[in-house]
């Protein structure tokens, strides 16, 4: 393919498993953006010392935290993407928050929130409100859940997507937040939400159906206004440990799947675009399962957990599926050298890039010790490798 | 001296097995009943309580078992303890080994070391869980007040791991290091960093971590 595509079709072309031009690059969209400590240093090393200025670079309650480059980096790099999002979206991340003290929030789920005292580092969820041994379901039916009709939900997002559609040539991509395991295991607790698969599956059900009836409903609003103009749309969820996935495949299949599947059923059914699915850790048994429920590419792939080499990956399911990260944030990115960063990068390129099928960036966010000249060289080395003609 | 019965017809191999199905009202009812039968708390815990935690290490390190089953395990086992372990006196069980178990400074990702915790739980340690975020003080200080003899750090994020090394430095610096085992682990850690920086051991998973610590702590106490 000699011709020069526009980022918004290299993106959808290596999305489709199909070749495009070079490989496409994203940062600061699906689970790739960059702790404001690390953005710093980048930016002043890129001649651009008015971004240390941001407000929200030196927000003291949130000291670390993740932001995405200003546009001209983003320019600089040839950063394919572009992201955009609703004022306020339900999100169990907890972007609307209330701070209860300098190191507490809670978030709208109800879910309370804490960063480290010790020394800065990012919020943690801490407490849920059916953290609680006494909990019943019905105490789950009647809560207080975030109303997803409300209309400030997605105040201004429809024109900021067709904006960005209209007058750029970017990939846009819009996130619709979490599918339903995180926030269940925020809201019950990690530990009670896995006992309760075995114990009381009945409440765990409950649980998963009250939250998913919220993010449908959300991700239905948020795609009825910005559906025609994005070309992806990505969702988190986490499954997977450094070591293993969270569950046995038959657990999650029977337990946890028909969950997801409505998660990802509400997205294609209001848009075109192609649904990315963020999950960290070791999923491998559960790929199947995810390109059975429609996900099109899984981010972060991260090639360092158990069973995720990525030459395996990319064998056993490029053909359904494409990737999305998968450069090592674990190892090359905030402990290596730049020529280690560039091998990582060229590596992935060569295995995942193959015929198409990979969108390079971070596996997961920058953290605020990476060296500014090895996230430059990330984004340097995938142009240097990562021509297909 | 409080005398125990020793030809009591309940088979042990049962509460093994309430264990590593998770079956913690049937795990309580046992304990219960063994107690009231005569049968001493030490056997109780010895052949038929660990036994069961370690077939649920074992098929959590070969993958068999994951998160969900391994907590309703230690659950089945917890609950029994309840009954054993106020009358366990300190030479029945490893609870002369102490293990002070907690997350770097910075770092509030604590399940992992839970984990451990719980396995070595389930392996007879008495396990004192400093939850997450300790500086080097407040291992340090917990180790000496707990009189612990082994100390398991955690980090999951790559901003704080190097606090593993701050807390070994300091240990040497206060020269209480050679009263001490180290044991580092955690998704950044590797074998290498772990030798870098003189930790005692690491292993990349819960199950191999807490097998280690206890194979390695008990030899050494047989020195």
């Amino acid at each position: 393919m000699g011709n020069r595509l526009t980022p918004r079709d290299r993106v959808v072309t290596a999305l489709n498993r199909e070749q495009p031009d070079r490989i496409p690059i994203d940062c600061g969209t699906i689970a790739s953006s960059v702790s404001n400590i690390a953005y710093g240093r980048l930016a002043k090393i890129l001649g651009y010392p008015r971004e240390l200025d941001r407000s929200d670079m030196n927000d003291p309650i949130n000291p670390d935290h993740d932001l995405t480059p200003c546009n001209e980096i983003l320019e600089l790099f040839r950063i394919d993407t572009r992201s955009v999002s609703p004022d306020q979206p339900i999100d169990s991340q907890a972007l609307s928050r209330t701070q209860l003290d300098e190191y507490t929030y809670r978030d709208e789920w109800g879910v309370i929130w804490d960063r480290p005292r010790n020394e800065i580092g990012p919020y943690m969820y801490r407490h849920g409100p059916f953290q609680v041994d006494d909990v019943e379901i019905a105490d789950v039916e009647k809560y207080n859940w975030p109303d997803a009709q409300e209309s400030k939900r997605v105040a201004g997002l429809k024109d900021k997507a067709q904006k960005l559609h209209d007058e750029t040539d970017y990939a846009v991509v819009v996130s619709v937040g979490h599918s339903s395991v995180a926030p269940c295991q925020r809201l019950r607790g990690f530990a009670e939400f896995m006992e309760d698969l075995i114990l009381r599956p009945k409440l765990a059900e409950a649980l998963l159906e009250k939250v998913t009836d919220v993010i449908v409903e959300s991700t239905t609003a948020i795609l009825k206004e910005a559906g025609p103009y994005v070309d992806v749309v990505s969702f988190s969820d986490d499954l997977g440990f450094q070591d293993r996935a969270y569950f046995r495949e038959e657990m999650f299949q029977k337990q946890i799947k028909p969950f997801l599947a409505r998660c990802v059923e509400a997205i294609h059914d209001y848009t075109d675009a192609k649904a990315v699915m963020h999950s960290d850790g070791a999923i491998r048994a559960l790929i199947p399962d995810l390109i059975d429920i429609g996900v099109d590419a899984i981010n972060p792939v991260q090639t360092t957990a158990w069973n995720m080499d990525p030459s395996q990956l990319k064998a056993e399911f490029g053909k359904d599926l494409a990737f999305w990260g998968a450069i090592d944030t674990q190892h090359a990115l905030p402990f290596g050298s730049v020529e280690d960063v560039k091998k990582d990068v060229r590596k992935k390129i060569e295995i995942l890039g193959s015929g198409g099928g990979y969108v390079l960036t971070s596996c997961h966010t920058i953290r605020s010790e990476v060296p500014a000249e090895n996230i430059k060289a990330m984004f340097e080395a995938a142009h240097e490798f990562g021509r297909y003609t | 001296m409080i005398h125990y019965e020793t030809d009591i017809d309940m088979d042990l191999e049962k509460l093994t097995k309430y264990v590593v199905e998770g079956k913690s009202d049937d795990a309580e009812a046992f304990t219960i009943e063994a107690l009231s039968k005569g049968m001493n708390p030490k056997d109780i815990l010895n052949k038929g309580l660990i036994p069961g935690m370690d077939i649920v290490g074992d098929k959590f390190q070969s993958r068999e078992y994951f998160m969900p089953e391994m907590l309703v395990s230690a659950k089945a086992m917890k609950k029994a303890m309840t009954h054993i372990k106020p009358l366990l006196s300190s030479s029945d069980t490893k609870s002369n080994f102490r293990v002070i178990c907690g997350t770097v400074s910075g770092d509030l990702h604590d399940i992992g070391i839970s984990l451990v915790g719980m396995m070595l739980e389930g392996a007879g340690f008495e396990v004192i869980y400093l939850g997450p975020d300790n500086t080097a003080d407040d291992f340090i200080s917990a180790m000496e007040e707990k009189k612990a003899q082994v100390l398991c750090m955690s980090a999951l994020l790559t901003t704080t791991i190097k606090n593993m090394e701050i807390t070994i430095q300091k240990a040497k610096e206060l020269e209480v290091r050679h009263r001490m085992r180290i044991y580092v682990g955690g998704a950044p850690v590797t074998k290498e960093f772990a030798s870098h920086i003189g930790a005692d051991g690491y292993k990349p998973d819960a199950a191999s971590a807490a097998k280690m610590i206890k194979k390695e702590v008990l030899l050494s106490a047989k020195d």
